[in-house]
Parts: C-alpha cells; structure tokens; sequence
C-alpha cells in the first residue's frame, strides 16, 4: 500500500524505482531495467503522478518534492 | 431444418393464457447472431413493436443462455436477459453470471421468450423439459434470498434448482430493479421491474440435460488444454486473487476514479476502502459455473454492520457507496451490497442515485421536509445505507430517487440535470471520461445507455499494454469500436470477459470452440463480423424508438465542467471530436445513422430499412 519514502535530492525515477526494487524484491528491481528497455509489456506498469512510465527518458527525470511513484501489475476488469 | 444441424431450442410462454410452446432456431441464424445477446437484439428487433410501453404486457422479456454456457468450456456461466428498459427506454440486455444460465440449458432450453402478463403472481418451473406455472402470491414482498429459497422447499428441497427471481425493489417499481439468482444480478436498466410488470415473481430451472456438442472431441481437447494453459497465467493468478475491487487503485491512481459525484477524480480515502480490506473480511472465495478462476469474494461486514455477509462487493460497487458517496467505511458498502442484492436493486445505478442526492443536499436544493430525518452528505455512511432501504421501499426521498437521476434531476429542477451522471437515463459507473476519451465513446454509444461493460478500454482505465495515452483523443474511435465489437461477441457467446482480457484464452481460440460447438468453421473475423452486426442491430432497435445520435452525449459536468485535480487535471470531454471520429470508424454518416453500405456488408439491410425509414403513426 502506499507510503511516502524519503528519498535523495536529485535522484531520478529510476533510481526510486530501484530502491523499491532493493526493499520489495527481485520482481520489482527488475521493473526499472525492464521499463527501460520497454519490455515491460504484460508485466508491470510503472506511473509517475498517475502518468504512465512510457517513455525511456522519463526515467532519468528528477524527482521532486510531493511525487507519487507507483508500480502496479495491471490486471482487467472492473 | 437437417436434423444433424446445430440449433436452439427456445420456449415460448404465454404468460396471460398460461400456455407454452417450443420452437427451434436454426444454424443460419446462429451464424449470424451467436446467441445470448445476439439472437436476443434479432429476436426483440423482429417481434417488438416500436414505441411499446416498457411496463405493459407487450414488452418481451427473453431469457437466453449462449452457445457455450453449459458445455465445459472455462469462463463461460453468462446468461442474458433481453428487454426493452423502463429506465431508458432503449434495448436492454444486462448479463449474470453464477449457475442459472448453465442449469436452464440443461432443462432442454437454451432461452425463453415471455409475453403477456399473469392475472396473477406466478412463478415459472422448468424441469427436464416440462414446463409449469405456480401460484406466487406467498412470495410477494420476500427479499430475494428468501424468496429463492422458499421456492426451493416448494419444490422439494433440491439444492440444484437454480432461481431467478426478483424482489421487493421490482414489486415497488423502482426503475432500476434486477433479476437475481445467487447472488448474481441482471444488473442493470431494470430487467426486474419488466419481469414484476408482468406478475411473474421468479423462474425456477433444475434438469439433467446434455448441452450440445457437435464437434465434442476436438472441443473437449482444446478447452482441456485451454484450461492448463491458464494456470500459468500470472494475471488470472492476481484476478483471481483478489477479484475486480483491486482494481480501484490503480483506477484512482489514474485520476480517473469519479469522486462524490464526478466532483473529483482520485478518492483520498480509497485505502481505506479498497481490496486490502476486503480481504480482511474474507469469508471465503466463490465462482461461477465452470470457471476456474474464483475471483468472487464472500465477505462479512464489521460493527455496526455485522449482520450482512455478501458475494462481493465487486470494484462498482465499491465504488458507487465508496467514493462516490464520499464514504470510507468499508462495511457500510458491504452493508449497502448486500441490501441492493436483497432488495433486487441495481448497485450502480441505487449508488449512483444517492451520490447525486448528496451533491443535491450540498447545494440545498432540497427542503427539510424532503429529506426527513436523514442527514444525507457526503461521507454519512449510516444515511447512505439507510437510503438504500428506502429506496428499495420507494419511501420518503428514496420514492423520487427510485426513479433515476434523470427523472429525479427532472423533477428536482436547479440545474441538477448538469449532475445527474447518466447516459441516456442510465446511471455513468466507476470510469470518469474525462480522464480516459475511448470510455467517454462506449458511455456515450452503448445501447443501453451510461455503461462500461459494453467496451471496456482496459488500456485507458488500467494501463493495460500496448500503451495508449488516456488523456489523447487521437485514434479514439477504433479503440472504443474494437473494444464494443469485441465485447458484443463475447457476450453473445456467454463468455465472462476478464478472463479473455487477462490472456485466459485468444481470440482464435474462441472462434474454434465456437466452430466444433455449432459444427462449423468460424474464425475470429467472422466473431468480430458478428460483434459488429449485434452493435449495429442494437442501434437500429434504438433508432426506432427514437433514440437517435443526438443522444449521443455526455452529462454537461463531463463537457464543460474541467476535472480539478490529479493526472486528467483541466481535461473535459471533447465530446464532437470524439463521436467524429468514431461515427468514420464505424461507416456511419455525421448524424451517427449507419450506412447502407455497411448494413449490406453485415447483412441487415432489411433490418435497416425498417428501422431508418419507420415513422410513427
């Protein structure tokens, strides 16, 4: 569920997305390199402030102060 | 008719004269309509007179079950209930899942077609192909629980009979009635209060009857190894998991989760109201006939509302007593879920209709006297409970909002028709369109007005891949038209969709097991050909009651009104670009009327000509 994470000054969303990968596992680490690759498809969404991740250099943005960062892995129906 | 041929057996009943006849319908239509949803839009379109009053005997009520309801295939338990919708006046199907489909295929029928009305309350038993009408008056004002089980013991006690019936809602004629059975609801458009109209409180259907196979060896193969195939399927592992409600996260992370009233478009409280805590409540996992995913959750509400236990709530019905009504306690939408279920109400739709009372409340234009006793805000969640029961009573307030908001707004006047959120009188569910252009499309189009199940976009709402831009209304017309096509075969099949949109099976696959069903070749073309024929059928219906393109729309909060907050933050609805689009997309001329031509092409020119060029008297 959601929690709010301290995070360096200047890091990238990769790198964010990497300390999530280093606190909840394997799976998710692998996201970011995945995300970046543009492999991710059928696998993990990954959004920043509710815009997905779709585009490689999104990743190198900054963060910045109040940033929302979620992973998801996406099923259908509602 | 070759009597090795494919066909349906359909009971035709009379329900003023108490008679019953069989007839069959053969492959050539089945072809062209698959079932379920499909034969029934053919059916309704060629026997319902235009301009039929929705309560009045005249108005069919169709049962049917399609081609692979009952035969083993995985994810297929989906009934359907055909009518014409005294809440919009459109066509009117709404589909269930759980046992019933399956169970009235093995009574030796794959539909019913009612006519007339009772003289009095009756209930219909169908079993191993004989057919009885039953005096109902004891099961007058039962909840549907009750009223199930009471005609189980009238009928000797057998836990197989499976009942539909309706409830307390449907007597009192709350416009939004369902059809129940389990737990499961013919949800929506008020398919409950037609069947109350014609005095028939339920159907009971029990028998032993194989399903039809034609092909059952290659069948029986391909759905064997469909069903090993999705154990491994990662995301039929989560949807089974945790079922629809999950869903709301990432929905309202989007920015497009309808906040009190379509107000906003993120729930601040959504963690407090989401499947995490459902889960906490589990009682245990449920499912429909031959599905093995279970994605159903029984549940059991905690103080104060100890005493209800419910099969969900699925993520609509979270939603429409969670953020739509401000409400973040979770046991009241239990409480609520299961009220609707007992009453027989439509959960979106009775949601819906108290979200939009609370913003009435928010801008006073309601009196003291109107509301009574009832403190109906945002966030009141023993209100908005109490609510339910009274609108399922049809007392006090409840009696106006039993309506629909678009007779509510109607009569309420002050410019509440700018936040009635309905779709040609149905109530808009769990999607704001603001934040996803395609659904604002399938709200905008759907036949039976303000509904998502008709062309889910799972690309927009869910980020499901390929990445399309919710916020774009570039291309928008093709996604929604693929979406609707692909819903509108699925349906007439008798699948459930989200195990098809979670790669429980392709496309292809589906088109085989319907070839060895009917015992000839069909391709995914030809099922998405058929999608398009059943979308365009249903308009034509609609555009001979009236229901033309400029119904079309969007309620104007969506149009004008831009979202405040979040992802979709500044965006409206541009409603004329979109519809330009799609009406291209799907060969319709500017007006939304489709083209000759493309009525050729799928076959219902005749079906065209009389509904395009019918006039009323």
């Amino acid at each position: 569920m959601a929690e709010e994470m301290e995070v360096p000054a200047g890091i990238p969303v990769k790198g964010v997305v990497d300390l999530f990968g280093q606190k909840y596992g394997e799976a998710i680490a692998g996201t970011a390199e995945t995300s970046a690759a543009k492999n991710m498809e059928g696998k993990y969404l990954v959004m920043l402030n509710g815009r997905s991740l779709e585009k490689d250099q999104q990743f190198t943005s900054t963060v910045q102060d109040g940033d929302r960062i979620t992973i998801f892995f996406p099923i259908c129906g509602g | 008719m070759k009597s090795e041929e494919y066909r349906n057996t359909i009971l035709r009943v009379d329900l003023a004269r108490k008679k019953y006849e069989m007839e069959e319908i053969g492959l050539s239509q089945i072809l062209k309509f698959i079932g379920g949803r499909g034969l029934g839009a053919k059916i309704l379109f060629d026997e319902q007179k235009p301009g039929v009053d929705p309560l009045s005997p005249e108005n069919k009520l169709i049962f049917l079950a399609g081609p692979m309801i009952g035969t083993g295939a995985p994810w297929a338990p989906k009934y359907c209930v055909e009518t014409k919708s005294p809440l919009t006046g459109t066509i009117l199907m709404s589909l269930a899942g759980g046992f019933f489909g399956a169970r009235m295929r093995n009574t030796g029928y794959d539909g019913l077609i009612i006519d007339g009305r009772a003289d009095e309350p009756v209930y219909l038993w169908i079993h191993e192909g004989k057919v009885e009408f039953r005096k109902a008056a004891h099961l007058s004002g039962k909840m549907t629980d009750d009223c199930q089980e009471t005609i189980r013991r009238d009928l000797g006690g057998d836990k197989n009979i499976q009942v539909a019936c309706i409830g307390p809602a449907a007597e009192r004629g709350v416009r939004f009635a369902s059809i129940i059975s389990g737990c499961r609801a013919v949800g929506r458009g008020g398919a409950g209060l037609v069947m109350a109209s014609k005095n028939l409180q339920a159907i009971a259907v029990n028998g032993t009857r194989p399903v039809p196979i034609r092909q059952p060896e290659p069948f029986r193969e391909l759905q064997t190894a469909i069903r090993k195939k999705a154990r491994g399927v990662e995301k039929l592992a989560m949807f089974g998991k945790y079922g629809t409600p999950r869903n709301q996260l990432i929905v309202n992370e989007r920015g497009l989760f309808p906040t009190r009233n379509y107000q906003a478009g993120m729930f601040e409280g959504i963690q407090e109201v989401s499947h995490v805590q459902q889960q906490e409540r589990l009682i245990r996992k449920t499912t429909c006939h031959s599905c093995p995913v279970a994605c159903g959750n029984l549940t059991r509400a905690r103080p104060p509302y100890e005493e209800f236990e419910t099969e969900g709530p699925e993520y609509e019905t979270f939603w429409a007593f969670g953020a739509h009504c401000g409400n973040t306690n979770i046991d009241a939408i239990i409480a609520a879920d299961r009220l609707c279920d007992l009453f027989g109400m439509d959960t979106i739709s009775t949601g819906s209709s108290i979200g939009f009372a609370m913003e009435c409340v928010e801008r006073g234009l309601f009196s003291k006297a109107e509301l009574g006793d009832l403190d109906l805000r945002f966030g009141n969640h023993p209100a908005m409970v109490e609510m339910v029961r009274r609108i399922g009573n049809r007392q006090g307030l409840g009696d106006l909002l039993a309506e629909g908001t678009r007779r509510a707004a109607e009569k309420i006047g002050g410019n509440s028709i700018h936040f009635a959120m309905q779709v040609k009188g149905m109530e808009t569910p769990a999607y704001d369109p603001r934040g996803a252009k395609s659904m604002a499309l399938t709200y905008a189009t759907s036949p039976r007005g303000g509904c998502h199940e008709r062309g889910l976009v799972s690309r927009e709402t869910f980020g499901a891949p390929p990445y399309i831009d919710p916020l774009s209304v570039e291309g928008k017309g093709a996604v929604a038209r693929f979406c609707q096509d692909r819903t509108s075969f699925i349906d007439a099949l008798g699948y459930c969709i989200f195990p098809p949109n979670n790669g429980g099976m392709e496309f292809t696959e589906i088109a085989s097991l319907f070839s060895y069903v009917v015992g000839v070749p069909f391709t995914e073309q030809d099922l998405f050909k058929t999608g398009e024929r059943i979308w365009n059928l249903e308009r034509l219906f609609n555009f001979r009651e009236g229901i033309t393109g400029k119904d079309d729309t969007l309620p104007p909060r969506l149009l004008k009104e831009p979202m405040p907050a979040g992802p979709a933050k500044g965006q409206v609805v541009e409603l004329d670009i979109l519809l330009k689009d799609y009406y291209q997309t799907r060969d319709w001329d500017e007006n939304g009327v489709p083209r000759p031509e493309k009525l050729k092409e799928l076959g219902l020119e005749e079906e065209g000509r009389v509904a395009l060029f019918w006039k009323k008297a």
